[in-house]
């Protein structure tokens, strides 16, 4: 077994001193104390590579076509076809073996930066799990990359850091999921240079009354484009963020989430689009569903800074509620400090539209069969995403599954 | 057996107020009937009872449909039997496309599964006649569509499912020239035995198109007169105050006009005022 960063021994020590003094994040009144993000069991063990997937996984496979799976830290199968072919894809212990400065100096540099997140702290110190993608200058690939990143022996602490060069398109489609009940503190930073182009996917599954959480965080430069759709079904208690930072001319984002909250779960979401220079565009769509006695909170945040001229913010969250029990608390925040911009935000939060289910009904479906229209229909900020039409049909099924229980 | 709608004596209130006043209404399978009449005097209100939509509840009076009371009967039940009603405005559901719905809505009129591949054929062919874009299979459900669009999708809608009996509500209002033709021309197609038709309007125009066989005239929650093509030409050239001085009416309504709401005001989003 190999013992990982001894030589960021010194960072780290500094963080870890930082995380057991500093507290959690605020987060309206859920005590994120009591998910014990802290309390974790990790470690590392080596995996190689498979030529087949053995039946646990691929029971957790709903697409095969193009896959990488990351399990425990290590690139346990890869079936890209040439199209990746310019891509690097690599691990940790991949980058180590290989010598691969870029990946280990990239590696590196995440533990010299304290944030203010504790939990992503936290990721920092704990982490057995790192992930490197970067796509060269002007290489646009059609097909989409899809990454199983799968936890069994342990908690998973894992790090993607996924760099668009360029010019450069590409569509992730990246899958958490776990064999067991495990916890998981899942980070990933995307860089979208100048005039690139990147669809990330994000579909969370996780099992088991455990404590997730997650953060991806983008950074947009000029002419860039980054469309985040979100899927968070976890049966965990979450805490979720997507910050996403508009630093280019004319940069562009969609945070595109589907959060289904049921049973009795908490889940957390922030996202956060900043405006840092002019003529960006940000966009927030959050579609909620909550059941049972589920807690779904959504801090949605456009923040336009001063001199950001001719930038435009727009959010919208709806949350449909299915129970009489579910809690839902959404908070559609505008923070603009500049006169030259536009921005628009609504949320609103309810049971299955009674006037759209009429409709529906007056031409022969029952009301179970409407309802369910609707509600699949709900889902579309993920699902007009997906070109993948293995992922579309799992990812409603997964929904089906949780709307029958 | 040709198919048969009746309406007796039919009382309807919504919240507490009494719109309908004891209607009577008998429409056999073959016939166009029409009903016209000014705003607020009842006639969607008609349409609705008739269809079953939640809020309106029937205080007294019967409606049969092939001599099967369907006073109790839920909408998707009515719907499933042979009504339909086009309405006068449908809703716009983003998420759920129109082919899925249309499909689903098919399957659940005749409760046999059709084949995707007959289903794109029957579809196209309602879509060419009503000559509306190519892309709507893929559109979601009147989601951004105009006042004209959403109107010849309720016709659309109308032609996949096969109604025994049809109301259409207000259908001409928002077409224009054309697609008041096109729209015509549709329900001339469906004419026959087995096919009633109620149409609703207040405009004379689309009965250019689609002939009707008998002519209502509503007010005050009655209808107050029926009659023949001969009592549009007169409606026509004379309006309906003759109408009102014949059976001593002096406000046709029963619906008083919507107050207009002033709306929320820009600055006012996040203040306490909005709230109260």
């Amino acid at each position: 077994m190999k013992v990982m960063r001894n030589e960021y021994e010194e960072y780290r020590k500094n963080l870890l001193n930082d995380i057991t003094h500093k507290s959690y994040p605020k987060i309206g009144k859920i005590k994120i104390e009591n998910f014990e993000f802290m309390d974790l069991n990790v470690k590392y063990i080596s995996e190689e590579k498979v030529t087949s997937l053995p039946e646990n996984i691929k029971c957790k496979i709903d697409d095969d076509n193009n896959i990488v799976v990351l399990k425990d830290g290590n690139i346990i199968f890869n079936n890209l076809n040439s199209h990746f072919n310019d891509i690097k894809i690599k691990t940790y212990y991949d980058a180590l073996e290989t010598n691969d400065d870029t990946v280990l100096n990239a590696f590196r540099k995440q533990f010299k930066i304290n944030e203010d997140n504790k939990l992503v702290n936290i990721n920092k110190v704990f982490q057995n799990s790192f992930l490197y993608i970067e796509v060269p200058k002007n290489v646009v690939i059609d097909d989409e990359l899809k990454l199983y990143i799968i936890g069994e022996k342990s908690d998973l602490v894992h790090y993607t850091l996924i760099v668009c060069n360029e010019s450069s398109e590409f569509t992730l489609v990246e899958k958490i999921d776990s064999i067991k009940p495990i916890k998981v503190n899942y980070v990933s930073e995307v860089q979208i240079k100048d005039n690139a182009k990147l669809t990330y996917i994000g579909i969370d599954r996780l099992m088991g009354k455990t404590s997730t959480f997650i953060e991806r965080k983008g950074i947009v430069y000029d002419d860039g484009k980054l469309i985040y759709a979100l899927g968070q079904l976890n049966d965990s208690y979450t805490v979720s963020n997507n910050l996403i930072k508009l630093v280019g001319k004319n940069s562009y984002c969609e945070s595109r989430s589907v959060l289904f909250t049921d049973k009795e779960n908490i889940h957390a979401i922030t996202v956060n689009v900043e405006h840092l220079s002019p003529y960006s565009y940000g966009r927030i769509i959050n579609h909620g569903i909550v059941k049972d006695k589920g807690y779904l909170f959504v801090d949605g945040i456009g923040k336009i800074h001063q001199g950001m001229n001719n930038s435009n913010s727009q959010q919208n969250t709806n949350v449909i509620t299915l129970s009489d029990d579910a809690r839902v608390i959404v908070n559609p925040y505008l923070l603009i400090d500049e006169f030259d911009v536009q921005a628009g935000h609504g949320a609103g939060i309810g049971k299955v539209d009674e006037e759209q289910l009429y409709y529906l009904m007056s031409r022969g479906l029952s009301k179970v069969e409407a309802e369910k229209l609707i509600i699949i229909g709900f889902l579309y900020p993920i699902i007009e995403m997906i070109s993948s039409d293995k992922i579309k049909t799992s990812f409603i099924k997964t929904i089906e599954n949780k709307l029958l229980i | 057996m040709k198919p048969k709608l009746e309406v007796k004596n039919l009382r309807v209130s919504v919240e507490d107020k009494e719109i309908l006043k004891g209607v009577d209404l008998t429409i056999n399978g073959g016939e166009i009937h029409v009903i016209m009449g000014p705003n607020g005097t009842g006639k969607s209100t008609l349409s609705s009872a008739i269809m079953g939509a939640p809020r309106y509840s029937i205080t007294d009076g019967e409606i049969l449909l092939n001599n099967e009371m369907v006073n109790e009967m839920p909408v998707d039940e009515r719907a499933r039997k042979g009504l339909f009603l086009a309405m006068q405005y449908p809703q716009e559901v983003p998420g759920v496309t129109n082919s899925d719905f249309i499909r689903t809505a098919m399957q659940a009129r005749t409760g046999k599964s059709i084949p995707l591949y007959k289903f794109i054929m029957d579809y196209d062919k309602a879509i060419n006649k009503l000559k509306m874009n190519s892309d709507l299979p893929h559109r979601y459900l009147n989601d951004g569509f105009s006042g004209g669009e959403k109107k010849r999708n309720e016709i659309l809608q109308m032609l996949l499912l096969k109604p025994m009996f049809a109301i259409l509500d207000e259908i001409d209002s928002g077409l224009d020239v054309d697609a008041l033709r096109i729209v015509g021309e549709a329900v001339n197609s469906m004419r026959s035995e087995e096919f009633g038709c109620l149409l609703i309007t207040h405009y004379q125009r689309i009965l250019d198109y689609i002939k009707p066989d008998i002519v209502h005239v509503m007010m005050k929650g009655k209808i107050v007169k029926t009659g023949d093509i001969e009592l549009i030409k007169k409606i026509d050239a004379d309006g309906y105050d003759w109408i009102k001085e014949e059976l001593g009416i002096v406000d046709e309504r029963v619906i008083p006009e919507e107050r207009h709401k002033r709306p929320a005001m820009i600055g006012e989003c996040a203040t306490k005022k909005s709230l109260e």
